[in-house]
């Protein structure tokens, strides 16, 4: 009989398996599966011990107790979504500071390229390196 | 005001420093030569213009009038193109930078006098104001309104009557161009950058300059976006109150 503890079981091992092979694969980062390997262990503990989620469900006087496995399902969606924005505006930063110094770096260039052709000597600019 | 000028540029004040005026651009090839021109009439001062990736030839035209030229890869934002301008000051040793709209608002020939403070050492910055003396410029209504609101909260903050918090015309000292390039806020900047330089123990002065309106083109900030840049500068403001500043000065 397929029930939603059953089909829940399934996927959380399925959903386990598929970050594992990723991070195997090199697909996705070690820093960034932790978070995912934690849903997936709690989806499936969940899940397969029976008595915590009822007895969970009760204390919370939730009346369907599965209904309780998709609160903390969307919980960890938010939490995981938030990591993401988090990340996202680090990389945007990063991203900002790249454009800057191959802005920077461009205008070096053609510096260069000017007093190359004007036949100056070039030195060696201390200030470069910061 | 020009007797002032000159006077100054012959004073020893200027000597052997090097001042460079930051000039942000976007799409802003109808009043940038001007305004290049107008700074270029300065002797001793470099001008550089970061073209923050305009679709229009911004990048030749400010080449032609004779400005340095930064062209980003791609549009970062007024903060980002500030940014890149005090990045460039602080590799190339500059001991004052000033930044001047690319739109022609901001006078040139008060240049000196928002110099002159950082160069006398008596400022970390100088803000170039409307409203500190009567002076030409008329401000649209719903603007006005934002710019109260903002004057009072950074004025309560930084216990400094500062009035013209969103005016982009302002020069910066060695010290703070080097604490800019790490430290510089994305969007809408200017009024957080006057609280971060306070909360970091740094100096601000205000002094009075005419503003003209806008040559060509449009302002960035239409209605929709000004209630994004009210809740987005007081939620950058309030957080920089929850922040510890590592006092640099």
């Amino acid at each position: 009989m397929i029930n939603i503890f059953l089909f829940s079981a399934l996927f959380s091992l399925g959903f386990l398996v598929i970050v594992l092979e990723l991070v195997r694969s090199k697909r996705l980062k070690e820093q960034y599966s932790l978070l995912w390997l934690f849903v997936g262990g709690i989806m499936l503990t969940l899940t397969l011990w029976r008595g915590l989620i009822e007895r969970l469900a009760e204390q919370l006087g939730i009346f369907y107790a599965p209904s309780l496995l998709f609160i903390v399902g969307i919980l960890f969606s938010f939490a995981l979504i938030l990591h993401y924005s988090v990340i996202i505006s680090r990389i945007h930063n990063q991203n900002v500071r790249l454009a800057q110094e191959i802005g920077v770096l461009n205008k070096k260039l053609e510096d260069l390229y000017e007093s190359v052709n004007r036949g100056e000597k070039i030195e060696n600019n201390p200030v470069d390196s910061y | 005001m020009r007797d002032d000028n000159s006077a100054l540029l012959n004073n020893d004040l200027l000597k052997n420093r090097r001042v460079l005026v930051i000039i942000p651009a976007f799409n802003e090839e109808p009043n940038l030569p001007g305004i290049v021109g107008r700074i270029r009439q300065f002797a001793g001062v470099d001008v550089i213009v970061i073209n923050d990736g305009s679709e229009d030839a911004t990048s030749a035209v400010a080449r032609e009038a004779g400005a340095n030229v930064i062209d980003l890869p791609f549009n970062l934002g007024i903060g980002g193109a500030v940014q890149t301008g005090y990045l460039f000051a602080y590799k190339n040793n500059y001991d004052v930078a000033i930044q001047v709209d690319a739109d022609g608002q901001h006078n040139p020939e008060d240049l000196l006098q928002i110099i002159g403070p950082v160069l006398r050492g008596e400022a970390d910055m100088v803000l170039g104001s409307r409203y500190v003396a009567k002076t030409g410029y008329k401000t649209p209504l719903a603007r006005k309104m934002g710019m109260v609101v903002f004057s009072a909260v950074v004025s309560l903050i930084t216990r400094q009557p500062l009035k013209d918090t969103t005016s982009g015309y302002r020069a910066v000292s060695k010290r703070v161009i080097k604490f800019f390039v790490n430290n510089y806020p994305t969007d809408y900047p200017e009024v957080e950058a006057l609280v971060l330089l306070k909360k970091s123990g740094f100096s601000i002065r205000e002094v009075p300059v005419t503003m003209a309106p806008r040559e060509y083109g449009r302002s960035s900030i239409t209605p929709i976006r000004s209630v994004y840049y009210m809740i987005k500068v007081l939620l950058a403001i309030f957080m920089n109150l929850l922040r510890v500043h590592k006092k640099e000065a």
